[in-house]
C-alpha cells in the first residue's frame, strides 16, 4: 500500500512540516488522494473525493507560504467530512438514496469553512449510516464501511466512514456527527480519539439534521492534540443554529500539557459496568488505574435516561422524515424506514414526558460535577462486531447490535455533556473509554486524554493494511 | 342474523366462564387481534403512513421496543410543574 512520510503523521506534524517548508501542501494532498484511490475500494470510507478542490486549496496554501504569509495551525492538513455536512457543489446525501436528488449545496457547512480558514484542505465526503440512525457503519446504498483493523468487522456508526478514513491513514482528521454516540462508537471500534463537544458549542447549520434536541458535530483524529487544534479552530457562535450558544471561544490546546494532577476523576459504576464485555471493563480499569481514579459514582436513573433518549430519537427522527416516509418509503434502508414509521406512531404525551425527564436528569447529573471534574466510563460494550452481525448478548440477554452499541454513549449525549473518547490498544482489537466532563469543560476532557496518551496508556494503533 | 349471532355469543360466553383463566385468555387471544397490530394499522391509516403487510412485523417490533422505553420514562414521577427546556442548555 502507498505510504508516504506523512501518511501516519498527526495533523499537528503535517502542519508544522508545511509551515517550515519541509514539505508542501501539494505533496501531502497528492499522497492522501493516492492513498484514498488505493484503499477506498476496500474500506468504503469515502463517497465523494473532492480532488480538484483539494489540489486548488493546496496550491493556495503553498503560494501563501512562498509569499511569507503566516500559516494556520492546520496548514496543508487533509480532512474529510461525514456526508451529512453541506459541501459546496455536492448533494448532501446523509447516507441516503433519497437525498441524492437534492440540488448541490450552495455553500460549505460552517465547520468546514473554519477548518479551511485554519489551513486545512477538504479532500472529500464520507460514508455513514442512513440518515445517521445507526451505530454500525453499514449502508445499503453505498456499501458497508469496513474497519481497517479487521476488514470483516464494523467501523461502528453512524460516522463509519469518518472512523475508517482516519484509522486507515487516509486522512489525519475527519468530522462526524453524534446524536446518541455516532462519533464515540466509531472512535471506540476503530481505535481513535473522538470529541463530542458540549451541546450548543459548535454550529450545526448547513448539516443534514437527525434529532435537533440531541445532534452534535465534532472531530475524530489519531491524537488528542489534533482533536484540540481542530476544536479550537471550529469554536465560535453562529446565529444560523438556534441551539448554538453565544459564548466566547475557550481554547483548549494551550492547556493540554497541564497534566491531570489536581483533577478529581471518578469511575462510573452501576449501569456502566453492566452488560459490558470483559474487554470493555479491562480498558476502563486500565484508564482508571493510570489516572488514579478510585472513586466510583453512580449516575442517577441512567437506564431511564437512555430510554428517554431512545424515545426522543425515534419520534423527532420520524417527525423529520414524515414527508419522505409518505412519498418515498421504498427508497429508505428498510431497517431505518421501519424504525421511523414506528416512531411516528408514538403518542406525544410520552415524548413530552421524556423531555421533562431530560431536564430532571440533567439537574441531577450536574450535581455530581460539584465534587468531581470528570467521569470515565466505557464507550462501547464490546470491540467491533462482525459486519452483518445482528445480535449480541448483554447481561445474558440477546439484543440487536444496531440499537445497542450505544448503550453507554446515549445517556451522556442525552444531556449534552462534553466527552472525549480515547482508544485503548487492546489486542486483537482496540476499544474506547469515554472521558466525560461538565458542560463547557471540553478542555478538561482533552487534557486528561492528552495526559493518558503522553503516558502511553492510550494510543491510536496502526492497522496492518 | 343478529339474533343468531347473539345466541352463539352467549354459548361461547358460558363455555368460556367454565374454563380456567389462562385458557380463557388464550381463547380470547385467538379470536381478538393483538391490540398493537390494530393500533399500527389504525395509526398508519390516520397518519397517512405507508405500512405494507410485509413491513408490519418490523414496525411492530420497533414500536414495541420504543413503547417499552417510553413506559419506563412515564413511570417516573415528576412534579406537576416540571417543564421541558424550551431551549436546552447543557
Amino acid at each position: 500500500m502507498s505510504e508516504g512520510p506523512y501518511t501516519w503523521a498527526s495533523a499537528a506534524a503535517v502542519a508544522a512540516a508545511v509551515a517550515s517548508g519541509e514539505t508542501t501542501a501539494a505533496a501531502v494532498v497528492e499522497a492522501a488522494l493516492e492513498r484514498i484511490a488505493e484503499l477506498n475500494p476496500t474500506l468504503d470510507a469515502f463517497t465523494d473525493v473532492t480532488a480538484h478542490r483539494a489540489r486548488a486549496g493546496a496550491a493556495a496554501i503553498d503560494r501563501a507560504r512562498h509569499r511569507g504569509q503566516s500559516m494556520g495551525p492546520l496548514a496543508g492538513v487533509p480532512f474529510a467530512v461525514k456526508n451529512l455536512f453541506d459541501v459546496k457543489g455536492l448533494a448532501t446525501r446523509a447516507g441516503s438514496k433519497i437525498n441524492r436528488d437534492l440540488p448541490p449545496a450552495p455553500r460549505d457547512q460552517p465547520l468546514i469553512e473554519r477548518l479551511e480558514a485554519a489551513g486545512a484542505i477538504l479532500v472529500g465526503a464520507l460514508n455513514m449510516g442512513e440518515y445517521a440512525y445507526d451505530f454500525t457503519g453499514e449502508n445499503v446504498h453505498d456499501g458497508n464501511a469496513r474497519n481497517p483493523h479487521d476488514l470483516t468487522r464494523m467501523t461502528g456508526g453512524s460516522s463509519g466512514g469518518s472512523g475508517g478514513a482516519v484509522a486507515g491513514g487516509l486522512v489525519p482528521l475527519a468530522l462526524g456527527s453524534d446524536t446518541n454516540g455516532s462519533i464515540r462508537v466509531p472512535s471506540s471500534l476503530c481505535g481513535l480519539f473522538g470529541l463530542k463537544p458540549t451541546y450548543g458549542r459548535l454550529p450545526r447549520n448547513r448539516s443534514f439534521p437527525f434529532v435537533d434536541s440531541l445532534d452534535h458535530l465534532g472531530p475524530i483524529a489519531r491524537s488528542a492534540l489534533d482533536l484540540a487544534i481542530a476544536y479550537d479552530a471550529m469554536q465560535g457562535h453562529d446565529p444560523g443554529d438556534a441551539a448554538c450558544v453565544d459564548r466566547p471561544v475557550e481554547p483548549a490546546t494551550h492547556a493540554l500539557d497541564a497534566g491531570t494532577g489536581g483533577l478529581r476523576i471518578a469511575v462510573a459504576g452501576g449501569y456502566f459496568r453492566q452488560g459490558a464485555f470483559p474487554e470493555a471493563l479491562a480498558a476502563l480499569d486500565t484508564v482508571a488505574k493510570a489516572l488514579g481514579a478510585t472513586r466510583s459514582v453512580a449516575l442517577p436513573e441512567v437506564s431511564r435516561a437512555r430510554s428517554a433518549a431512545y424515545v426522543i430519537t425515534a419520534t423527532e427522527g420520524a417527525s423529520l422524515h414524515l414527508g419522505r416516509l409518505r412519498d418515498r418509503a421504498e427508497d429508505f434502508d428498510p431497517a431505518v424506514r421501519d424504525r421511523l414509521i414506528a416512531g411516528a406512531m408514538v403518542p406525544s404525551a410520552l415524548v413530552v414526558k421524556a423531555q421533562k425527564f431530560r431536564r430532571w436528569y440533567r439537574d441531577e447529573v450536574l450535581k455530581l460535577f460539584a465534587e468531581i471534574d470528570a467521569i470515565v466510563m466505557p464507550a462501547t460494550p464490546c470491540t467491533a462486531p462482525a459486519i452483518g452481525q445482528q445480535t449480541f448478548v448483554l447481561d445474558g440477554v440477546e439484543m440487536p447490535v444496531r440499537a445497542n452499541l450505544g448503550i453507554y454513549t446515549q445517556p451522556i449525549s442525552f444531556i449534552g455533556l462534553p466527552v472525549v473518547c480515547v482508544p485503548v490498544p487492546l489486542s486483537p482489537l482496540p476499544i474506547g473509554v469515554q472521558i466525560v466532563a461538565a458542560p463547557w469543560c471540553e478542555d478538561v476532557a482533552l487534557r486528561i486524554a492528552h495526559g493518558l496518551e503522553r503516558d502511553g496508556v492510550v494510543t491510536a494503533p496502526r492497522p496492518a493494511l | 342474523m343478529a339474533g343468531k349471532a347473539k345466541k352463539a355469543g352467549k354459548i361461547v360466553g358460558r363455555k368460556a366462564a367454565r374454563r380456567k383463566p389462562a385458557a380463557r385468555r388464550r381463547a380470547a387471544a385467538a379470536v381478538r387481534p393483538d391490540p398493537l397490530d390494530t393500533f399500527i394499522i389504525a395509526a398508519a391509516d390516520a397518519l397517512d403512513l405507508p405500512a405494507k403487510p410485509a413491513w408490519l412485523p418490523a414496525i411492530k417490533a420497533n414500536l414495541a421496543v420504543t413503547l417499552r422505553h417510553a413506559a419506563a420514562v412515564a413511570a417516573f414521577d415528576l412534579p406537576d410543574d416540571a417543564e421541558p427546556a424550551p431551549v436546552f442548555r447543557a
